[in-house]
């Protein structure tokens, strides 16, 4: 949880046994680009200033390139005007820091049991690439890379189809993510 | 001093008299005599002509003001130029919904003790000073709400349609000012009952019924009544929302959906208010389609004012 302000929730979390790491600024950006991370709540103002002039939302832009598989929630107390709403849409949710602590937990239990499921990876995969031909085949082979944890099958797949190296090397991370997990799913 | 004034007022230049020899002179002479006769006609008849051209001005720039303010534009125009007072009138918006923020958090951590899966749950067995500080911040969040959606209107433009119930809307802001009626010991009456939905936009929607509701508690008087009323047909969902207020007079009737506009009487009886709810009701229900009207009995109560229903149709969908 990244937030200039105390979160009195904290507590809470902890009560009902998250383990929660609550950070004033982003510390240590790379600990979120790495995956450490289940999920991510990104209050949109006030933080990341060093890294980025737009704080929040220039951080939330950078994660969804350089960690697609994060879970992200968009936190603010702010109203957004129109032309920003097109950043929100980069979060997998967004709660207002006025929510109740029950809304809260139920949009959080809700992402979590997302991440853990391989239709959450299929689907970030998806996002990824955009408009493609084939989706099912596409579907298909991802599914395959995350199972039998041969991520150079999505990527030659993708790279014959003329997708671009970024949007590939993006989805060949969700797919390292998604084998990491993958055990839970055989099981 | 003063002939000399009106002239010069007139564009007639007066020579200065100063010495006694030269008003003696000047009474006595008949050309300055006949002068100033002529000149007194010629004021008469310029005052008269004055009073002529001067009402002719008025009608005219009346006429033209009446043709502004029918057209579309007028309301863009007039916010437009307040935009910057407006904007520093409420450059503490960001502070206070971070204050306000605050408080719901905390008061979720001391609601967390009570058992409940809902808010609604813990809240029911709360202290009163729990369940009001609760529906405090939910009254101040809808508040600030108002006033940021006055400085970005376009956020209630249809750019998100969604399908909702106009009864859960209403039912909503109901409870949110449930205490606040208790407190002035108003009770509120729902009559009929709606089922129907409405497509729009739901941010545009929900200033509607806040802001009939929150006009009804500012003005109804202490132990009174507001009554609630929907009307539902295939087509349509009729939302009414009627009590006691002040007078609102004919020439009224439509200035107080304008921005900043209230009624005298609503002025003389209520200081505060910045009069812009209903202007932004308005505006949100056009953006849906549809017009609030005003209908005002004219015989009024004496003890409690006069009996006032603002009503709104929506259109159902299928």
């Amino acid at each position: 949880m990244i937030d200039d302000n105390d979160f009195p929730y904290q507590s809470l979390f902890e009560k009902d046994g998250y383990t929660l790491e609550k950070w004033a600024d982003v510390d240590d950006l790379s600990k979120l680009e790495s995956g450490y991370f289940d999920l991510l709540l990104l209050d949109l103002q006030g933080v990341g200033r060093q890294q980025s002039n737009e704080q929040g939302l220039g951080i939330l832009r950078h994660l969804r390139q350089s960690a697609p598989a994060l879970v992200i929630i968009a936190y603010s107390s702010a109203d957004w005007p129109l032309k920003y709403q097109e950043f929100f849409r980069l979060a997998d949710a967004v709660l207002s820091k006025s929510s109740d602590y029950v809304d809260f937990k139920r949009k959080v239990d809700e992402l979590l049991q997302q991440r853990f499921s391989l239709g959450f990876y299929l689907g970030r995969i998806k996002t990824i690439v955009g408009v493609i031909d084939d989706v099912q085949k596409l579907e298909k082979v991802a599914q395959d890379a995350i199972l039998r944890n041969k991520p150079n099958m999505l990527r030659k797949f993708l790279e014959s189809r003329v997708v671009n190296s970024q949007a590939v090397s993006n989805a060949i991370s969700v797919v390292q993510i998604a084998v990491s997990i993958a055990s839970l799913w055989k099981n | 001093m003063w002939l000399d004034a009106q002239c010069l007022t007139y564009g007639f230049l007066v020579p200065p008299i100063s010495s006694a020899a030269q008003k003696k002179a000047f009474r006595e002479h008949p050309y300055n005599k006949t002068t100033l006769i002529e000149i007194h006609r010629a004021m008469s008849v310029y005052r008269s002509i004055s009073k002529e051209f001067t009402d002719e001005i008025e009608n005219r720039k009346a006429a033209l003001i009446e043709k502004y303010r029918a057209e579309k534009g007028f309301e863009k125009d007039l916010l437009e130029l307040l935009r910057p007072e407006i904007r520093r009138s409420f450059s503490y918006l960001h502070d206070y919904r971070q204050f306000i923020a605050r408080v719901r958090q905390n008061i979720n951590v001391v609601l967390d003790r009570y058992p409940g899966d809902t808010i609604e749950q813990k809240l029911s067995r709360a202290f009163p000073s729990e369940k009001a500080i609760y529906a405090s911040t939910i009254l101040m969040e809808e508040k600030l709400q108002a006033a940021y959606l006055l400085l970005n209107p376009d956020r209630m433009l249809v750019t998100d349609e969604t399908i909702f119930r106009v009864h859960g809307l209403v039912t909503k802001y109901l409870r949110i000012y449930q205490a606040s009626f208790d407190e002035k010991n108003v009770r509120v009456k729902v009559v009929g009952e709606s089922h129907g939905e409405v497509k729009g936009s739901q941010i545009a929607s929900s200033v509607i019924p806040h802001t009939l509701i929150d006009n009804a508690l500012k003005y109804a008087p202490r132990g009174s009544e507001v009554i609630v009323e929907f009307r539902e047909t295939e087509d349509r969902i009729e939302l009414s929302v009627s009590s006691y207020g002040p007078q609102i007079r004919n020439d009224e009737r439509e200035k107080i959906f304008e921005i900043f506009f209230r009624s005298d009487a609503a002025v003389k009886q209520e200081e505060e208010g910045a009069g812009f709810g209903l202007y932004l009701a308005q505006f949100a229900a056009k953006q849906l389609g549809t017009a609030i009207v005003v209908k005002q009995q004219s015989k009024k109560d004496n003890s409690r004012g006069y009996w006032t229903t603002f009503s709104i149709a929506f259109t159902r969908e299928r």
